[in-house]
């Protein structure tokens, strides 16, 4: 039982961090419509950046620099790279952010070299008692911060005039100007906001990894996918819970079935969403759009 | 439209020549180019296949090397001696085993139907990212399931580990050919003789049929176009076309495993397929062009001779090819936000247009 | 009075369809003008233009500046426009629609202007404003105008749709808008006698020019316009 309890709990950090980083894809595709491929390397990219910070700054000094600098990087990536083409076919975009994928890949490379590199943890690595379970407080500092960060999102999303005018945007672009909407500023502002997200996904996943190297995000970014196809790609609510679950899945399914193991883990829970989508093709939250034929 | 078929031969015709001449103008073709443009070939192949699925039929799919990696390993079950025993039977290998190649583009075929009938529920980006999950799950499956598939280690295709392409040779009607020249051939005719059956099989019922679902599902279906039938036709075809690509692949490589059929390899696809441009046949070979030689761009030694020297040396740092690539893709998509393909619809339709008013 | 909107031989186009062949019109501070036609005259596409949804070639003055090119220039400027299909965010709450009004004013002088037109949104300010009816949505879109504190108003065919009986409230309030607060507002509507109730003048649009105008009493009186629009 307390190792079950564990087990959840771990599950549940790996989940914060799928969770980050599917609320991003979230984000993004109902600003601009398109899945963004390059979401995990930007993620990689803040992550060594933080790195770079962190050999002169203390913990969360360049904690906090960094969602700065994600910030902007998302911002112009949307400003550079997507807005000059916001009238081309959709796989146009989408072809854009692999390009984004692979080039931020190598530029990481370029600068920072091939070595693997450790990124120390903000939260102690003793575990804590909590009627009688250990548990991990660095599972339990994860899913804090991936929780608060999505908090503080959604009060600003619902509390505020900006929040109010990027839902507004998302929803309906050429009324929004209407109002008074600059449709083109929430754009950027939705690419930095889940480049800010990213961000808390890659800093949050760097320390759980142990150590990393430009690649660890490609395997987060397919559970962050499956995340946000399991929540339903247009609901924010359903990329959280859906990161949640699947961390949650995954890491019991790897720990108890036999045949699952390591191995496994990724195959089965992508299985686990094929037959959600044949249930709900449009997640478990997202809206189906009304089809007659 | 009148003027699509001659122009459709003229081109045909410009690229047969080509690589009629290749061989016997490059120097040191077998060794330094004959495998590369194999290669181009298999992922022409590969890209028609694409094409036809999202081009004609509007369905995505982010997973084509899976397809490819069932006819690979098909090829490579049904050639190897590891394989031939598991299916029962003992007779000896041969080069000349390319019958492989259509029973693998069959395998791979079936396998698309089979996907593509609980697809049909699926739409649009949902479709996309479900194959996008069976790519992504195949490598590891493939790993797991070794009795068939030789596990992490895979399968060699002519049973000899050492044979590799240099130095042997191959009898084709009475010729012996080095092995890689066999290859340039083989690929190259089975290219383009599915070039032209998709030019047929789309120029009839089957691609008004496709274009009718792609550009409005509900007018197809109320006019009496059945859905169901017509996107798992296309799936299948579709998956026929990278499972032969698959094969080949396996065939050149001579061996495969399962990073022989990486996720990255379906990501390439998609790069190529938006190089050529969606729908577009003939400007593939331009998408296929670019994922072999920008990808790989000054990787060998003799490219790295013809490149100047600073540029080499940024190439060999680490990241730098991945940079370039990238930076390539995006100012590649700027250009051409609809392809070659869109590029040369946009040339053609002036002319077209003045000559002929459209029948549409 | 001076001018509060002025065109000067405005020309818009959609690509390369040419819609309006240089339109002239004027709305007065605290006047209600109309804009009648038939379908495809360029009714709407002159109210797209005023906001720069369109792009246009000849003179729009604001209160005898040049006005901005970009909607959100244009709502920041003052101008309200409540669009054909009402523009409502359907995914949203009464009450984020009526933020989203004031979303262009700077200031926010809360809901109690909105409120005071139409009571009945302060209950239902919670519900999604998708689920509201056609009349109700319509409302909405009006209420939402007016938490701008707009100097003008533009309406694009308000009665589209709504059963007889809406239609007539929502005038009345049109009406009450322009006499308590002498909010100026240029309306386009295929309901001519309706339109010419409540308006003080009127232009007719033919095929993307002016063919007629007047007050709306000489419109009333003229032939043509009987027997086109008005139907008797």
């Amino acid at each position: 039982m307390a190792d079950l309890l564990q087990q959840i709990v771990s599950g549940l950090a790996s989940g914060g961090i799928y969770a980050s980083l599917a609320l991003a894809l979230v984000l993004i595709y109902r600003a601009t419509r398109v899945v963004n491929f390059g979401q995990g390397e930007m993620a990689m990219f803040t992550t060594f950046v933080a790195w770079s910070l962190a050999n002169h700054l203390p913990y969360w000094a360049a904690f906090a620099l960094t969602l700065v600098i994600a910030f902007a990087g998302g911002a112009a990536l949307e400003l550079l790279l997507i807005r000059p083409i916001r009238d081309a076919p959709v796989l146009t975009v989408v072809t854009v952010t692999i390009g984004v994928l692979i080039g931020l890949n190598g530029l990481a490379r370029l600068i920072w070299g091939n070595e693997p590199r450790q990124l120390e943890s903000p939260f102690s690595t003793e575990p804590v008692r909590i009627g009688g379970v250990a548990f991990s407080l660095q599972d339990l500092g994860t899913i804090a911060v991936s929780l608060a960060i999505v908090a503080v999102l959604w009060l600003f999303f619902q509390r505020t005039k900006v929040g109010l005018g990027l839902r507004a945007a998302a929803l309906n672009p050429s009324a929004s100007r209407l109002v008074g909407v600059r449709v083109g500023a929430m754009l950027a502002l939705g690419w930095g906001l889940a480049a800010v997200l990213g961000a808390v996904a890659g800093l949050m996943a760097a320390p759980a990894l142990g150590s990393f190297d430009q690649n660890m995000m490609q395997p987060i970014l397919l559970y962050a996918f499956a995340a946000a196809i399991l929540g339903g790609i247009d609901s924010p609510l359903g990329a959280v819970v859906g990161g949640l679950g699947l961390g949650v899945i995954v890491n019991l399914l790897g720990t108890y079935v036999d045949v699952v193991g390591a191995e496994l883990r990724l195959p089965v829970a992508l299985l686990i969403i094929l037959v959600v989508l044949l249930v709900r093709p449009a997640g478990l939250f997202g809206r189906e759009a009304v089809r007659r034929v | 439209m009148a003027l699509v078929w001659p122009a459709r031969l003229l081109g045909l015709g410009a690229v047969v020549a080509v690589l009629a001449l290749l061989p016997r103008t490059l120097e040191d073709f077998t060794n330094a180019y004959a495998s590369d443009l194999a290669f181009v070939a298999i992922y022409f192949t590969a890209l028609l296949g694409l094409s036809i699925l999202t081009g004609y039929s509007g369905q995505i799919s982010l997973g084509h090397g899976a397809f490819m990696a069932i006819g690979g390993y098909t090829t490579a079950i049904l050639m190897s001696e590891q394989g031939l025993r598991l299916a029962g039977h003992t007779f000896s290998s041969d080069l000349r085993d390319v019958y492989t190649i259509p029973i693998a583009g069959v395998v791979a075929g079936l396998a698309g139907l089979l996907f593509g009938l609980p697809a049909l529920r699926l739409t649009g980006l949902y479709l996309a990212l479900a194959t996008f999950a069976v790519a992504v799950a195949l490598p590891q499956v493939l790993r797991r399931f070794e009795t068939l598939t030789g596990g992490g280690t895979g399968i060699q295709l002519f049973g000899l580990p050492q044979l590799s392409g240099l130095g042997v040779e191959v009898n084709v009607f009475g010729r012996t050919l080095p092995f890689n020249d066999w290859l340039y051939y083989l690929c190259w005719s089975i290219a383009l003789a599915l070039l032209v059956a998709a030019w047929l099989l789309l120029r009839g019922r089957l691609g008004r049929a496709l274009r009718a679902v792609r550009d409005s599902e509900v007018a197809a279906a109320s006019s009496g176009v059945s859905l169901a039938r017509y996107k798992t036709l296309a799936f299948a075809i579709s998956a026929f076309y990278a499972g032969v690509a698959g094969s080949l692949f396996a065939i050149a490589t001579t061996f495969v495993n399962p990073d022989v059929f990486p996720i990255t390899l379906s990501i390439f696809l998609v790069i190529g397929a938006a190089i050529g441009g969606y729908g577009s046949l003939l400007p593939l070979l331009a998408g296929a062009l670019f994922v072999q030689y920008v990808r790989n761009l000054g990787d060998d030694a003799a490219d790295a001779g013809r490149l100047p020297g600073p540029v080499a040396e940024f190439l060999a740092r680490p990241g730098g090819r991945d940079l370039v690539f990238g930076a390539t893709l995006i100012v590649a998509m700027f250009l051409l936000p609809n392809g070659i393909g869109g590029l040369l619809r946009r040339a053609a339709e002036p002319l077209t247009s003045r000559l002929y008013t459209r029948a549409s | 009075m001076s001018a509060l909107l002025e065109l000067r031989d405005v020309h818009a186009r959609y690509g390369a369809v040419k819609v309006l062949h240089g339109v002239s019109l004027s709305v007065r501070e605290g006047e209600v003008v109309a804009l009648l036609g038939a379908n495809g005259a360029g009714k709407t596409t002159t109210l797209r233009t005023i906001s720069g949804m369109v792009k246009r070639s000849g003179e729009i003055l604001l209160a005898g500046r040049r006005i901005a090119s970009s909607p959100e220039g244009v709502a920041r400027a003052g101008v309200a426009h409540v669009p054909e299909g009402r523009g409502t965010f359907a995914e949203l709450s009464v009450r984020d629609n009526l933020r989203l009004g004031a979303y262009a004013a700077g200031r926010n002088g809360g809901f109690t202007r909105a409120y005071a037109y139409f009571p009945w949104l302060e209950e239902r300010a919670a519900q999604q404003a998708g689920t509201l009816s056609g009349g109700e949505q319509q409302m909405l879109a009006l209420a939402r105008a007016l938490m701008s504190h707009p100097r003008l108003l533009l309406l694009d065919e308000p009665s589209l749709g709504l059963a007889p009986r809406v239609v007539r409230e929502l005038f009345q309030i049109v009406r009450r808008l322009n006499e308590e607060e002498g909010l100026a507002v240029l309306v386009v509507e295929q309901n001519a006698s309706l339109a010419l109730d409540v308006a003080t003048r009127a232009y007719v649009l033919e095929t993307g020019r002016v063919a007629l105008e007047g007050s709306s009493d000489e419109l009333r009186a003229n032939d043509d316009v009987r027997r086109s629009y008005l139907g008797y």
